[in-house]
């Protein structure tokens, strides 16, 4: 058994970490000098990173374990706002209102912060809360949903239709979540202004550091023996129940701890991209991860964040160009990956480097489970 | 003990509450003039027992799986319909019977995934199977091969043997688990029995048909199992694959419990020793090869006589 860092897990340690030395590196040279990067850059590469540990998130799921989770953006999104409030709270009385409490509550004639906002000034309560509160939503969702057994394309529907409730759910003003509008406006995290350069360059290296953290997490479970059940599960659910694993409890352990990492990584996300509103339960946003996953190459990890980082990058180039042409494109893509490359980016790479070795017929299925 | 031979050819009757000393076919009979509750059906007075045969504590006992007037019924139709089976520590039982005679649902009824609308079912003298779900059942040691080869496809083979280790297998555990010499040499040793030692780091998917089968009988043992159900194991086997399997389960005698459903029946005649026949959902007739075969309405319920 290959221990967690095995030859690619070295090879996309040491490239993150190089790729974030230079991002660092950059966002804190002197603006207008060769290589300096501006803190919209700084933010919008932070953005990436944390996608692309909710596009790891889904792959520990998905690619693993084969269950095909069409709502992971809302794990993400409850983290987002569970740290949105952190956010909201420190604005303090800058607002438009001038008032301690968020302007949201402010405008719908609030004069108090509703029982679940409580605490949630403290930093270290609201990082714990970006990551336990999506966490208990994938405890009842998955426990609901494993012990019935529900699975297959079944369990993806409800996972999308959990989403867009929530979606729903949090458009309403009544929620104390902002409505529509969601929480912008932010002005500062743990003292530090949003708008330093110095800022964002910490928040895309915790990012960084989010995603090899879980991304070593993840790789930890894989080679385990654990790993080679969720694969079990994934291959064949009753021989794993028959060889006696409880195939819910295993299924359940595995959705939350990916649900607590896309809650985290959704956390890092807001207070770089500035805001946060219901549009990130839209479902489509969940599609687009499990796009990123599928144009990577699932089952492989870093395949998930390499289809991140391109989706992502192709979506921000598009929309910048030209903003309706990127539904299409997406689909398009969509298309492409299932039809060309079921194995993704990283399949393709990983027959190209097969065949230059001369190994022939060694990449695909079986290298992809051995990685 | 006394042994009385039936007309019909049943292999029989333990009388008195003796225990059973005798080799099997110790239960499929019932006492004669004892003035038993059991209703007589038309396939014989089979079961359930009175009570005056055994007390129901030293069935338990006596015998490591024991199914007792196991009734289930899907949709009105009746696919077990009094059911009984005695099954000895160490005792190869093969069960056989035609399509829709309740083999499988027997099988489902032990391993937990059917549960019956009436009757008992029982191992190892204190588990009762009717209260547990099916991992309680495969960690307790009935470990069940199913009709379809199932392996973990993307696993190797050594990996599916791993997997399927006798281990605490909760979550953390299996997240903690390492593998111990004395697991490396065991399953070294079930790779060897299998005959799979030089197939190890392959894909189980990429194995032939016959190696699956194989597979997942090694995978079974690795869970160290008091009785195996076997559902149809040689099914698309080559006749010396067949041969093989045959010397496996020879291996096997005394070691664990075997049920063998089969419809091969060269296969069940070279390694049974007794055999049960279902048929529409209770037991036809049990005895040696020789005996059922010879049995009337055995080779009726195969119309035309397909067992012989």
């Amino acid at each position: 058994m290959t221990g967690v860092f095995d030859r690619p897990t070295r090879i996309f340690f040491i490239a993150v970490a190089l790729f974030t030395a230079a991002v660092a590196a950059g966002s804190l040279r002197p603006e207008g000098s060769a290589l300096s990067l501006g803190t919209l850059t700084v933010s919008v590469l932070g953005k990436y990173m944390c996608l692309a540990t909710l596009a790891v998130s889904l792959d520990l799921v998905w690619g693993f374990m084969g269950v095909l989770s069409l709502g992971h953006g809302a794990f993400f999104a409850l983290g987002g706002y569970a740290f949105g409030m952190y956010l909201m709270r420190h604005i303090g009385s800058r607002g438009v209102y001038t008032s301690q409490l968020p302007d949201f509550m402010v405008f719908i004639g609030w004069d108090r912060l509703p029982w679940y906002w409580l605490g949630t000034d403290v930093f270290a309560y609201a990082v714990f809360l970006g990551a336990a509160a999506p966490a208990l939503l994938a405890l009842a969702f998955g426990w609901t949903a494993f012990r019935s057994r529900v699975s297959g394309v079944y369990f993806s529907i409800i996972s999308q239709a959990m989403t867009y409730a929530l979606m729903l759910a949090f458009f309403l003003n009544a929620l104390g979540f902002g409505g529509n509008n969601g929480f912008t406006d932010f002005k500062e995290i743990l003292g530090f202004e949003l708008a330093a350069r110095s800022t964002s360059a910490a928040l895309f290296i915790a990012s960084a550091v989010l995603l090899l953290a879980f991304y070593a997490a993840c790789r930890a479970v894989a080679v385990s023996r654990l790993g080679l059940a969720v694969r079990a599960v994934r291959d064949n659910e009753a021989r794993a129940r028959f060889a006696g694993y409880r195939v819910d409890r295993v299924k359940l352990s595995v959705f939350v701890l990916s649900a607590a990492a896309a809650g985290l990584a959704g956390a890092l996300y807001v207070p770089q991209a500035g805001i946060i509103n219901p549009n990130s339960f839209a479902p489509l946003f969940s599609i687009e991860m499990v796009v990123c996953v599928a144009l990577g190459g699932r089952g492989r990890l870093y395949g998930a964040v390499v289809g991140a980082f391109l989706v992502n990058w192709l979506k921000t180039a598009l929309t910048g160009l030209m903003p309706d042409a990127w539904l299409f494109v997406f689909g398009l893509l969509f298309v492409v990956v299932t039809v060309f490359l079921p194995e993704g980016v990283a399949g393709l790479a990983e027959r190209a480097s097969g065949l230059l070795a001369g190994r022939g017929k060694g990449g695909g299925r079986g290298a992809a489970a051995e990685a | 003990m006394e042994r009385r031979r039936r007309p019909d050819g049943f292999a029989a009757l333990p009388s008195g509450g003796t225990p059973l000393a005798s080799p099997p076919p110790g239960p499929g009979a019932v006492e004669e003039g004892s003035g038993s509750r059991v209703p007589e059906t038309a396939a014989g007075p089979l079961s359930p027992f009175g009570d005056g045969w055994m007390p129901k504590a030293q069935r338990r006992r006596e015998y490591v799986l024991l199914l007792e007037d196991i009734r289930v019924s899907f949709d009105g139709f009746s696919a077990l319909d009094g059911l009984s089976l005695y099954l000895r520590e160490g005792e190869l039982r093969a069960v056989i019977g035609p399509n829709g005679a309740g083999k499988t649902t027997m099988m489902d009824v032990v391993t937990g995934s059917t549960r019956p609308d009436s009757g008992e079912a029982w191992y190892a003298e204190t588990v009762n199977l009717l209260e547990k779900d099916e991992v309680f059942i495969a960690q307790a040691g009935i470990c069940r091969k199913f009709q379809k080869p199932s392996v973990f496809g993307s696993l190797t083979v050594f990996q599916n043997l791993e997997l399927a280790l006798k281990a605490p297998k909760t979550v953390w555990s299996t997240f903690r688990a390492r593998l111990s010499g004395a697991d490396r040499d065991f399953l070294a040793g079930l790779l060897e029995l299998t005959r799979l030692s030089g197939e190890s780091g392959r894909p189980a998917g990429a194995l032939s048909h016959g190696q699956k089968q194989w597979l997942e009988i090694g995978m079974l043992l690795a869970q160290k199992p008091r009785v195996l159900l076997l559902d149809e194991p040689v099914a698309g086997m080559t006749p010396q694959e067949i041969d093989r399997t045959a010397d496996l389960l020879e291996d096997l005698r005394g070691r664990c419990s075997v049920v063998l459903v089969e419809h091969d029946m060269e296969f069940v005649r070279a390694v049974a020793g007794t055999v049960t026949v279902l048929h529409q959902g209770k037991v036809l007739a049990e005895g040696t090869m020789d005996e059922i075969s010879s049995d009337g309405r055995v080779v009726e319920a195969y119309l035309g006589g397909a067992a012989c």
